[in-house]
């Protein structure tokens, strides 16, 4: 086993709990959180790949750059949701939200 | 004189992107916002025919292209890539642009009466819009993972928005909610599912990932645990972002609380370009492993296509019904994949892009008819509201119905032949079998289409509900420059689309075809 396998394992044990969170809590801003550490998972798998993968083109790091970006652009915008939904009903929990179904 | 050759692959995004930004100026400095509707669907025009000189340049109609464009060409080479091999140039996508763009044009003309009416109209609606158009259009051209992943958020980030776009309504927030948390959890999915990709290939362009994997499978080593998880993970992505079962949950969700015109666009536009984006890293980048994950496909399609339809059936509320119907399509669009994989050559795939032609075409009908309801008198988007349709407004009531039929795939209607090439394309790959369930699906999917007709003819409207209805036609015909004539113009090119291709497939059909003379992988 070489150095990438184990940072692949760290990866996929912080997706892993990321994943968890989005589908067990209660909290919308939980949840949020929970995404983030997903693609921060991400990140640490490309970096880790590009690091440490022989043979492998340096492109990682730069996709990387670019889920950072976009992590940031989800979360402004996952907020601003979460902002609107918080005025409509005065609550964050997500087992709340049963308007819709059927 | 040529643009170089970034540019040109480029330049039908740039156009929407730019026309994008310029919408949103445009809107601080006017009071009369019905402008921006204009503005919009002149930009999504421009890029569509940009995109349409460049297919006509690689197939010879050059000359006639010049005189308008003074001498500049646009089309640069075809196949050829730009940026570093991140985005690439082939008539696969220029046809998918164009789609992107009609579709827009029509979401614009939809949108613009439903805006004004929830007092909405305000310029961001339409420079969000673009831009989901310009990430479809990134989506279509990417060569490239990282291209690929960052269009496909351009494309989602801007559609939770919309999808609340209306956000003291509890609906829309509630819906623009559940969209993010599914669709944000499904990109950190498909996301990890590349970055493993990468890992096990080293590579992150198309190119580059099909050489991996078959030097693994060289070495033996196709079936690794680890590509097994990347390709699991990325078909999880492609699984939520086109709404197929198991993942579909959030759908009826969504496309209930979404502002009307938003639903139509989303199940439309973001369909397709989920569908062209992943054909084409499907393809391009992992064609010669196909045989392994086509049987997760099978699954994955006989599930949407049973689950879409079988839920579809007790619905009540018409935009509910249309959700689950797009499961059920979503479904019927993956059998073209699991075609094209499995045959080896592009049947498949051509089918697809003539599906999606059709299916844009009768869904955004469908949606349309329900907005110019609402906009000429109270309607809750439910099935018993329809009752008398058929008296009361004639014209709305054709137009319905000849939406349900194309849906349900009968003759002589567009949907008709989108599910011929479909099926045709699943029998000669050898699946028979998987083309009778589809067919058996397809009958299923007739009872909810045309219950809907039945109401409309069949049902009397209860007391009250057909007095409140006036005197049709009249805005219909005269093309009253009321926002309304935007809705009405939308329905009725929709209309004439499903007719017109469904009497005449042939050019489009041709175009499908023509589309998948080259693949280019970058």
């Amino acid at each position: 086993m070489n150095a990438l396998f184990w940072w692949l394992l760290v990866a996929f044990l912080l997706f892993s709990i990321g994943a968890f969170g989005v589908l067990a809590r209660r909290n919308v801003i939980l949840v949020v959180m929970s995404l983030e550490l997903m693609l921060n998972a991400v990140n640490l798998a490309l970096v880790a790949t590009a690091n440490f993968r022989a043979g492998a083109e340096g492109a990682g790091v730069l996709f990387a750059l670019f889920i950072i970006v976009i992590a940031a652009a989800e979360v402004a915008i996952g907020l601003a949701i979460v902002i609107a939904n918080y005025r409509n009903r005065r609550t964050v929990q997500v087992d709340t939200y049963d308007e819709l179904k059927g | 004189m040529e643009l170089n050759n970034s540019v040109t692959v480029l330049l039908p995004g740039v156009v929407v992107a730019v026309s994008a930004v310029l919408v949103m100026v445009v809107d601080l400095f006017l009071r009369r916002k019905d402008v921006l509707a204009w503005l919009a669907a002149a930009g999504l025009l421009c890029g569509a025919a940009v995109a349409i000189g460049q297919w006509g340049e690689w197939t010879g109609g050059a000359a006639v292209w010049r005189v308008f464009t003074g001498g500049l060409t646009f089309g640069g080479r075809e196949a050829s890539a730009g940026f570093a091999g991140m985005i690439g140039h082939d008539h696969f996508a220029v046809y998918a642009v164009v789609l992107f763009c009609a579709i827009g044009v029509l979401a614009v003309m939809l949108s613009d009466e439903y805006l004004a009416r929830r007092g909405a109209a305000r310029g961001e609606f339409y420079g969000l819009l673009l831009l989901i158009v310009t990430g479809m259009i990134g989506m279509a051209i990417s060569t490239d993972v990282i291209a690929f992943f960052v269009s496909f958020e351009l494309m989602s980030l801007p559609t939770y928005v919309l999808a609340g776009y209306i956000w003291r309504d509890e609906r829309s927030s509630e819906a623009s909610l559940k969209y993010f948390v599914t669709g944000a959890f499904s990109s950190a999915i498909l996301a990890f599912g590349l970055a493993l990709l990468y890992a096990a290939t080293g590579a992150t362009s198309y190119a580059g990932i099909a050489a991996g994997l078959a030097r693994l499978q060289a070495g033996g080593l196709a079936a690794d645990g680890f590509l097994v998880v990347a390709f699991v993970l990325v078909v999880t992505g492609f699984a939520f972002k086109v709404s197929a079962v198991p993942f579909h949950s959030w759908a009826p969700d969504v496309y209930e609380g979404a502002p009307t015109p938003v639903t139509a666009f989303m199940a439309t536009a973001v369909k397709a370009a989920a569908f062209v984006g992943f054909a084409k890293l499907f393809f391009v980048a992992a064609g010669a492993q196909w045989a392994d994950w086509g049987h997760v496909m099978i699954v994955l399609a006989i599930l949407t296509m049973v689950v879409g339809n079988v839920l579809a059936l007790p619905q009540r509320n018409l935009k509910r019904m249309l959700a689950y119907s797009s499961i059920a399509h979503a479904g019927y669009l993956t059998l073209g994949l699991i075609a094209a994989g499995k045959s080896g050559d592009t049947v498949g795939v051509s089918a697809i892009l003539f599906y999606l032609a059709a299916y844009a075409l009768m869904n955004l009908g469908a949606f349309g008819v329900l907005i110019w309801i609402r906009a000429r008198r109270s309607y809750d988007y439910s099935l018993d509201g329809l009752a008398g349709l058929g008296r009361g407004m004639p014209g709305t009531a054709i137009l319905m119905a000849l939406f349900m039929v194309s849906l349900t795939g009968i003759p002589p209607t567009v949907g008709f032949w989108g599910k011929f090439y479909l099926f045709t394309a699943v029998i000669q790959a050898g699946l028979t079998w998987l083309a009778i369930v589809a067919v058996v699906m397809s009958a299923v999917s007739a009872y909810y289409y045309l219950r809907v007709v039945w109401y409309m003819y069949f049902r009397e409207a209860e007391e009250g509900a057909a007095a409140e209805a006036p005197a049709e036609g009249a805005a219909l015909e005269a093309g009253a420059p009321s926002p309304q004539a935007g809705v009405a113009g939308a329905v009725v090119i929709a209309g004439l689309g499903v007719l017109i291709v469904g009497l005449l497939p042939g050019p489009l059909l041709d175009a499908a075809k023509g589309a998948l003379r080259l693949l280019v992988g970058g």
